[in-house]
């Protein structure tokens, strides 16, 4: 009866003509990033968070959601259409995909991509509204030991999901934390590596590293090479699967659904690793799994599938513990501290309409996308040949407005500035980026949560071994850094896959 | 550049930020009142484990077969290091230039700069510039009511 209650008061948040309008706003803006290659997840929401000043904080955190999960059914027309995933996520979809539109059946790929990411968005915002309460209750529980090793264990587990190499991606996570400690001590309210600059007192701006890192990172990689035109050429034939299509993906969509539901809110894995293991489960039940690279269509559902499940399973860890488990939701989390709101398990109690009408926005969001994705299709294409030296200076305008605006002097235009070029040599030394911006996000309330346990214990470590939670997730941690070693083991054999980087 | 040589590199980059901030730390407060760790605690924890992962990285880069070449170097040539070049040093006069000059004369200059610079033809350049710098100028100024520096045109607005 609760549930129907909270249902009814975020459907009459969300309704509102202006919730509506930036929901609508939001999906079109994520989409068209999705579409966009060199633009992600990352990147849109940070460049747009400026636009949101001013704004009711529902209203706002309802048009970032949309652009988090919009770009995650954008992401796919790239992908099938000229092989460029729009984003990390979308990189299982162009295995199947860009075969199926070479075999001239991209309208049936992208039709069961958008249909698999409706499903799949849609039951993994029930899921949330189902999980999200008991797990807030469950937090609030939860003492300064055990959500610093929390926050702990979504370090770990992203910092080993994205990349090859442990140290490189540990390095990065402690980078991040450094990073987060310039300005005042979260606790004595002492000046640390501020030289003394006022403007440092808040520390180092979490949209500018972002915007820095992922775009013009990533814009300076793409310029090294010569900034040629992809063009599609290819037809795209039926929207609609056929019959053959839907048997197939039936059960696929059921397991991609709950796989990117489950592995999108473990703290640290994302979209991305939940599109992988989809994709990878799927490759194992099928009879014939040699047809998965040829252009099987359940590769593409089941990819597009989890990785738009994982969205809704994202925000659990961060609507009820204040974790971000991905680089695009600690943007999202950065977002919702800026206009005054506190991420965990407190927020669905004390701004229940916040929460629920946030939910019940992303009902209508996956209606709109579905809308956008399927009939829209021309257009997206049309976009798509939009010359990339056409698109670059005006990123970059929106870079440098971004890093202006919401820090609002100087010193964050050359934040921004430095970490573009610090990203672009951590791609060109293969280091991965995600763990840095998620642990400059956590890192200061790590830091606090790590004082007050020690306060709590008289400066003993003995805290973290004594209470029950925390040793659960220490043991989860110590799991968190084998788990590549599972995901090997279930990609094994003839034709294993490689995980993607994490980057999202 | 081969791999090896890339991760150690980069693996002493991170030693050498660790040593520089774990060096910083120690001008930090190590206790205030009652707290067992004090302002200098975490930057020196995290730093010991930085310069560990740096450590970490030369070791492995050991293992990297000495002929095997780092993914993205070899493609790297004058033409592209060049790009790279006008690109960054286009964002950098950016950012210098916007208050003293303003938004609107840096916006259009910075886009039909760059657009010229990556080929795009002049009628579509103006175009894109114009539109790109009123569009946005509207977007943050007058919708957003953001502030932006108004330079050389400050008397106008």
């Amino acid at each position: 009866m609760e549930m129907i209650q909270n249902i009814v008061l975020g459907f009459g948040v969300a309704l509102q003509p202006i919730n509506l309008l930036y929901c609508f706003i939001g999906c079109l803006a994520g989409t068209l990033i999705g579409v966009l290659p060199g633009i992600g997840p990352v990147t849109g929401v940070a460049i747009l968070i400026p636009i949101t000043f001013g704004m009711d904080p529902i209203t706002a955190t309802i048009m970032l959601a949309g652009i988090y999960y919009g770009a995650m059914y954008g992401g796919s027309t790239t992908s099938i259409l000229i092989n460029v995933p729009g984003e990390s996520a979308s990189v299982m979809t162009a295995v199947d995909g860009y075969q199926m539109a070479r075999q001239g059946r991209a309208g049936a790929a992208l039709g069961i991509s958008a249909i698999g990411s409706f499903i799949g968005g849609t039951a993994s915002i029930i899921g949330l509204m189902l999980i999200a309460p008991p797990v807030a209750s469950l937090a609030l529980s939860f003492g300064p030991p055990e959500y610093f090793v929390l926050m702990l264990l979504g370090l770990a587990t992203l910092t080993r999901l994205a990349g090859k190499n442990l140290f490189k991606g540990l390095g990065m996570g402690f980078l991040g934390i450094l990073i987060g400690t310039v300005g005042l001590d979260p606790v004595a309210g002492v000046q640390r590596f501020t030289f003394g600059r006022a403007d440092l007192l808040d520390g180092i701006g979490f949209v500018s590293v972002a915007m820095g890192l992922f775009a013009l990172g990533e814009i300076l990689i793409n310029i090294e090479g010569s900034p040629e035109e992809r063009v599609f050429s290819t037809q795209i034939g039926s929207l609609l699967p056929t019959r053959s299509d839907w048997l197939a993906c039936r059960w696929t969509i059921v397991r991609a659904t709950i796989i990117g539901f489950l592995i999108g809110s473990l703290p640290g894995a994302g979209a991305t690793v939940s599109a992988f293991m989809a994709y990878a489960a799927e490759k194992k039940a099928s009879k014939t799994p040699e047809r998965f690279g040829q252009g099987a269509i359940e590769g593409i559902c089941a990819a597009e599938t989890a990785n738009n499940a994982a969205t809704g399973g994202a925000l659990v860890p961060l609507l009820t513990l204040g974790i971000p488990s991905s680089a695009t939701v600690a943007i999202l989390m950065g977002a919702l501290m800026m206009y005054g709101l506190r991420p965990g398990p407190l927020l669905l109690s004390e701004r229940p309409d916040f929460f629920w009408g946030v939910v019940t926005s992303m009902y209508i969001g996956n209606v709109m996308l579905l809308i956008l994705n399927l009939p829209l299709i021309g257009v997206w294409i049309k976009i798509l040949k939009v010359p990339y030296p056409v698109l670059i200076p005006i990123i970059l305008l929106f870079i440098s407005l971004g890093a202006y605006t919401v820090g609002g002097s100087y010193v964050d235009l050359w934040i921004m500035f430095a970490f573009g070029i610090f990203g672009y040599l951590m791609r060109k030394f293969d280091y991965p980026a995600a763990p840095l911006l998620l642990a400059l996000v956590l890192g200061p309330i790590m830091e606090k949560n790590l004082k007050l346990a020690l306060k709590m214990s008289h400066g003993s470590v003995a805290i973290f071994f004594q209470r029950p939670i925390a040793l659960i997730l220490l043991a989860l941690i110590v799991l968190s850094l084998a788990w590549p070693l599972l995901v090997a083991r279930l990609s094994s054999g003839k034709g294993a896959i490689e995980l993607p980087v994490a980057d999202e | 550049m081969t791999g090896r040589t890339a991760d150690t590199i980069s693996g002493l980059f991170l030693i050498a930020v660790a040593l520089v901030v774990a060096v910083a730390a120690q001008f930090l407060p190590t206790t205030i009142a009652k707290e067992f760790a004090g302002p200098s605690f975490m930057p020196t924890l995290v730093s010991i484990a930085l310069g560990v992962c740096g450590a970490g990285v030369v070791f492995q880069a050991r293992a990297i077969p000495e002929t095997r070449r780092m993914p993205g170097w070899t493609e790297t040539d004058r033409a592209g290091a060049i790009r790279i070049a006008v690109v960054a040093a286009a964002v950098a006069a950016y950012n210098f230039l916007l208050e003293p000059l303003g938004y609107l004369i840096v916006t259009f200059v910075f886009l039909l700069f760059l657009l010229r610079y990556l080929k795009v033809s002049w009628f579509l350049n103006f175009t894109i510039s114009f539109i790109a710098t009123i569009g946005t100028y509207a977007l943050f100024v007058i919708w957003l009511k953001v502030v932006l520096p108004m330079g050389l045109l400050e008397i106008y607005f």
